[in-house]
């Protein structure tokens, strides 16, 4: 592997081809003429459908800046250097040649780098597939495309589409990330009311934990020099959980989209009728539990009570299929490792480790032993 | 051009690296070629951090939905990032209402290592009667329950080979790979004890070891694939405690776990790139499929394999083991036979070739504690087992063909997210079904759930011997491909009423052993996979098995299939019978003993 800089900041590595293999003999290699993996996410047709699960492309993986941490010596040396060596990922591009016509050179641009400045591609040796590495920061969103032979192209393989300044790009995002991609600020205000009943953190033992994390977390922070990228979020661990929600619609379960989209725009109608003029955010909490109940009991327009005024099954037809999903995305993102943008600050962990404390204090869910240093405590295994 | 080889190992997995390893150290050069990707732990990998993660979300990923033109089509699925993707390479099984469908059971991970990277590392021996399940039946008076028609004593094999036949592999298997456990306690005899000492037991795991003891049952440490103490023959170092929540079904970020990568494979590779004195080559291709085998007359010529991008590629050698686990490596050798029907005509002189395929008889019992709690994410997968339903006596007590290990699982359900996605569900198909059902868990029912099940919950397993039919079996689907076009396998298989009754036998002493734990309890259940015909356990076994005699058997006692003068089978397919305990072990050993056979023709 070797390490080099393009322009000012960003550090392109090259991991082995094995590492690049392993993601393309799984993925892209296949006869293309079957299309499989269409469950819904795609117009129908999008060549995307062929390949296993093309949301992997760009790869985002973790990174670690080993150089960096075979410098240290001294044991708290380690320990700064480890917490510096996570701040990034490892973005890895991979462009698919055309076998009838070749690329001579293949590039990518984006915003990841200073001044667009362009990454060369290189092909793996015996294959189809060109790449490159770039370290790109924990935490952002970026958009990007490849100079194909001196032509601009978005990534074929990449399912991130959107169009800025009016023409499309490709994007992708980081670990921890907390930039909202597909929910409006009206459907997180609702999504996050409902999660607020979907999760158990609302309770009133709930609230005085929350509370008490306020306090112990800002001190552990301090303690171990760590920045965190979810202090706007101030704690609230449902807005986490939307974070998570928005970012697994638009990568991996891109095919609910329009799930949320349909039903999130069935609610705010029904929330309408009922509360005129009034924002999502602003309705008192247990008119949000009596729409739960309501839409959970309802699974057609014969099984629909005058709670559910305002929902139109032509649009979706069964209510309660919806908080199903809802509730499995809620609590994987509440539980699931903090990189996917849930369980901010591992909220989530923390509190099912004070929930099972035994009789002598300690607890029953030790999480911090088995994760990375420095969100747990282990220091052997890197996450 | 073909490239030439001493031998081709088709498959890294428990069957295939024991081969590579041992003619590799003996001087050999080795080609051994693996469908999936080499993934690496943290000290193997050029980035510095593991392709295995403490993630909950690696053992069971985001929803994907089934596209084939199945009875389940539309059906959801989670898979871990190492399985084959259903909808690329299922595997079809046909269901009690005639209708095919998808399924995840019997998947084994396909990469480096293959199963041995996910699986919880139980490392049983087999029973001396395992070996021998005709000659005991054969003496038996009148008909075991389930079984008017002598089914057992006419399905039921020796294997050709007995447990002291066995016996110095398992000792060569146990040091080679690094095992924990004890084998005080066990009824199988050992010439040798290489076990390392095994870490103090998880306290939940008392109320079993105090359920066997009350029963009488002796019991002893569950030999685990997971190294306490630096292992010498693999070079490895203890870096960390090997105890965590993520055990079965996570690969293991720092080599612990003694996958056949961490204790064959790397350091098989250290060795050649060291220049070992007298060591051989070893050419390890990942990401490579083979797609069929070539004959001419009684020799495998030739090797044809997709490279990672799928362009094509041959290769050549003295002798091709084939090691792809039993259900694709029938699949393979049947591939091969439609490309070449002369090969078909060899392979499948017997007319046995996928049949008598075998999974295990497994089910057991489990219960939540009301009075203590327990910390599980400090565990390995199991810590107390008992030999003692595999008692002669015990059989006859109970009317049983055949015996059953008995073991605690430790790790299960120790994370939120697993502890919700199993709820109420016992099988990969049906995994998050019950918890997104259950619209009334939300809020401080969701908070008493976790509270109530974190740390409370103790289960008890068995792992037993399936009756041989001659209809369970591997075939090619008829209409279903892979990714690449080419048929896939198709299972046939169900269960005998003797089985049944074994099943239920052995889950009522799991119960008893919770019963008579000493604990306060509610919750508690038993039951086995009995009821549902697609339950496989991912112990895949048979549907090439060996014996003395051709027309019975796929393969001759060197697991050499019998027209062929080079051409050996060494996963899991081999079996006659499926043993009392868990496979991996014996697979190992046995792929040890083929691979010394293998040695000396070379």
């Amino acid at each position: 592997m070797t390490a080099r800089t393009i322009g000012s900041s960003v550090v392109a590595r090259t991991p082995d081809d094995t590492y690049i293999l392993n993601y393309c003999a799984r993925h892209l290699a296949r006869d293309r003429a079957i299309r499989r993996h269409d469950f819904g996410q795609y117009v129908a047709g999008d060549p995307r459908s062929a390949v296993l699960e093309a949301w992997r492309f760009p790869i985002v993986d973790g990174d670690f800046d080993s150089t960096a941490f075979s410098a240290a010596t001294l044991a708290d040396a380690r320990r700064d250097v480890v917490r510096d060596a996570y701040q990034h990922n490892l973005v890895t591009f991979v462009y698919e040649d055309n076998a009838e016509n070749p690329a001579r050179s293949v590039s990518v641009y984006g915003t990841f780098a200073p001044l667009y400045e362009s990454v060369a591609l290189r092909r793996v040796t015996d294959t189809p597939w060109w790449t490159a590495s770039v370290r790109v920061e924990k935490g952002a969103v970026h958009l990007y495309r490849y100079r194909i032979d001196a032509v601009d192209h978005v990534d074929p393989l990449n399912p991130q589409l959107v169009t800025n300044g009016g023409s499309a790009w490709s994007r992708f995002f980081t670990h921890e990330c907390f930039v909202p991609l597909v929910f409006e600020a009206r459907e997180r205000e609702v999504l996050t009311k409902l999660i607020e009943h979907v999760l158990p953190f609302r309770g009133r033992e709930s609230e005085l934990f929350l509370d008490r994390q306020v306090r112990s977390r800002s001190e552990e922070l301090r303690e171990r020099g760590l920045y965190d990228r979810s202090e706007p979020l101030r704690l609230a661990v449902e807005v986490g959980v939307v974070n998570f929600i928005d970012k697994l619609l638009a990568r991996e379960e891109a095919h609910h989209l329009v799930d949320y989209r349909l039903c999130l725009r069935q609610i705010q109608r029904v929330l309408r009728e009922r509360f005129p003029r009034v924002r999502p955010a602003d309705i008192p909490q247990p008119e949000y539990v009596e729409l739960y109940e309501a839409v959970s009991k309802c699974t057609g327009p014969l099984s629909a009570t005058p709670k559910l005024s305002g929902w139109r099954f032509d649009e979706y037809q069964n209510p309660s299929n919806f908080l199903g999903l809802l509730r499995r995305h809620a609590i994987t993102g509440a539980f699931a490792h903090p990189r996917y943008g849930g369980n901010v600050s591992a909220m989530g962990w923390r509190y099912l480790e004070e929930l099972v404390v035994g009789a002598e204090g300690q607890s029953h869910f030790n999480w911090r032993r088995s994760i990375e240093w420095p969100l747990g405590d282990n220091e052997a295994y890197r996450g | 051009m073909a490239e030439d080889f001493d031998a081709i190992v088709i498959g890294s997995g428990a069957g295939g690296a024991p081969i590579a390893d041992t003619l590799v150290r003996a001087g050999k050069r080795v080609l051994l070629l693996e469908k999936g990707p080499l993934l690496r732990p943290q000290q193997h990998h050029p980035l510095g951090l593991s392709d295995f993660k403490r993630d909950e979300l690696f053992a069971t990923g985001p929803e994907k939905r089934i596209t084939l033109a199945l009875k389940n089509q539309g059906q959801r699925y989670f898979s871990s990032h190492v399985e084959p993707d259903l909808n690329d390479e299922p595997h079809v099984f046909k269901g009690d209402d005639g209708e095919d469908r998808a399924t995840l059971e019997g998947y084994t991970a396909q990469l480096v290592g293959g199963g041995t990277q996910l699986y919880g590392g139980v490392s049983l021996r087999f029973s001396d009667l395992d070996f021998r399940l005709s000659s005991l039946n054969a003496g038996r008076p009148g008909s075991l329950p389930g079984d008017p028609n002598g089914d057992v004593r006419r399905e039921a094999r020796d294997w050709p080979i007995s447990y002291s036949d066995l016996e110095p592999w398992y000792c060569e298997a146990e040091r080679r790979v690094g095992i924990n456990g004890t084998s005080a306690g066990q009824s199988k005899l050992f010439s040798e004890d290489s076990y390392q000492t095994p870490l103090p037991p998880n306290p939940i795991s008392k109320f079993a070891l105090d359920g066997m003891t009350a029963l009488g049952m002796k019991a002893y440490r569950t030999p685990l694939a997971v190294i306490t103490e630096r292992h010498t023959p693999s070079g490895r170092e203890v870096l960390d405690d090997p105890r965590t929540a993520f055990v079965n079904r996570y690969g293991d970020p720092l080599a612990l776990k003694s996958s056949t990568w961490a204790c064959m494979i790397e350091p098989l590779l250290r060795a050649v790139a060291a220049g070992e004195p007298g060591i051989g080559e070893l050419v390890l291709r990942p990401n490579s499929t083979v797609t069929h085998l070539v004959s001419t007359g009684s020799r495998v010529s030739g090797v044809h394999y997709l490279k990672p991008s799928g362009a094509k590629a041959t290769a050549s050698a003295k002798l091709v083991v084939v090691a792809c686990s039993a259900i694709e490596s029938v699949r393979l050798l049947f591939l091969s036979s439609r490309q070449d029907s002369a090969f078909g005509a060899r392979i499948n002189s017997s007319g046995l070739l996928g049949r008598y395929f075998l999974t295990h008889c497994f089910g057991g019992a489990e219960y939540r504690l009301t009075s203590e709690r327990f910390d599980k994410t400090l565990a390995l997968d199991s810590d107390w087992a008992t030999d003692h339903c595999a008692s002669r006596a015990f059989l006859e007590q109970h009317g049983l063909w055949a015996g059953a290990a008995i073991y605690n699982n430790t790790s299960d359900q120790a994370l939120p997210i697993s502890l919700a996605r199993t709820h109420g569900s016992v099988d990969m198909d049906a995994i998050w079904s019950a918890f997104v059902e259950d619209a009334n868990l939300t809020g401080d029912k969701l908070r008493g759930f976790l509270e109530q099940n974190t740390g409370r919950r103790l289960s008890v397993s068995f792992m037993a011997n399936q009756v041989p039919m001659r209809d369970n079996r591997i075939e090619l689907h008829p209409t279903v491909t892979d990714k690449w076009g080419r048929p896939v396998a198709y299972i046939q298989k169900g269960w005998h009423d003797h089985d049944q009754h074994l099943m239920d036998v052995m889950a009522a002493q799991c119960r008893l052993i919770l019963e008579k734990s000493g604990a306060k309890y509610d919750d508690l259940t038993s039951g086995h996979v009995g009821g549902d015909r697609r339950r496989i356990a991912n112990h895949i076994l048979g549907g090439a098995r060996f014996g003395t005699d051709p027309k019975d058997s796929v393969l001759n006692p060197d697991c050499r299939a019998w027209e062929f003068d080079n051409l050996y089978v060494t996963d899991g397919s081999f079996m006659p019978t499926s043993g009392g305990a868990n496979p991996t072990l014996t697979i190992q050993a046995n792929a040890l003993r083929v691979a010394d056979l293998l040695r000396a023709r070379l």
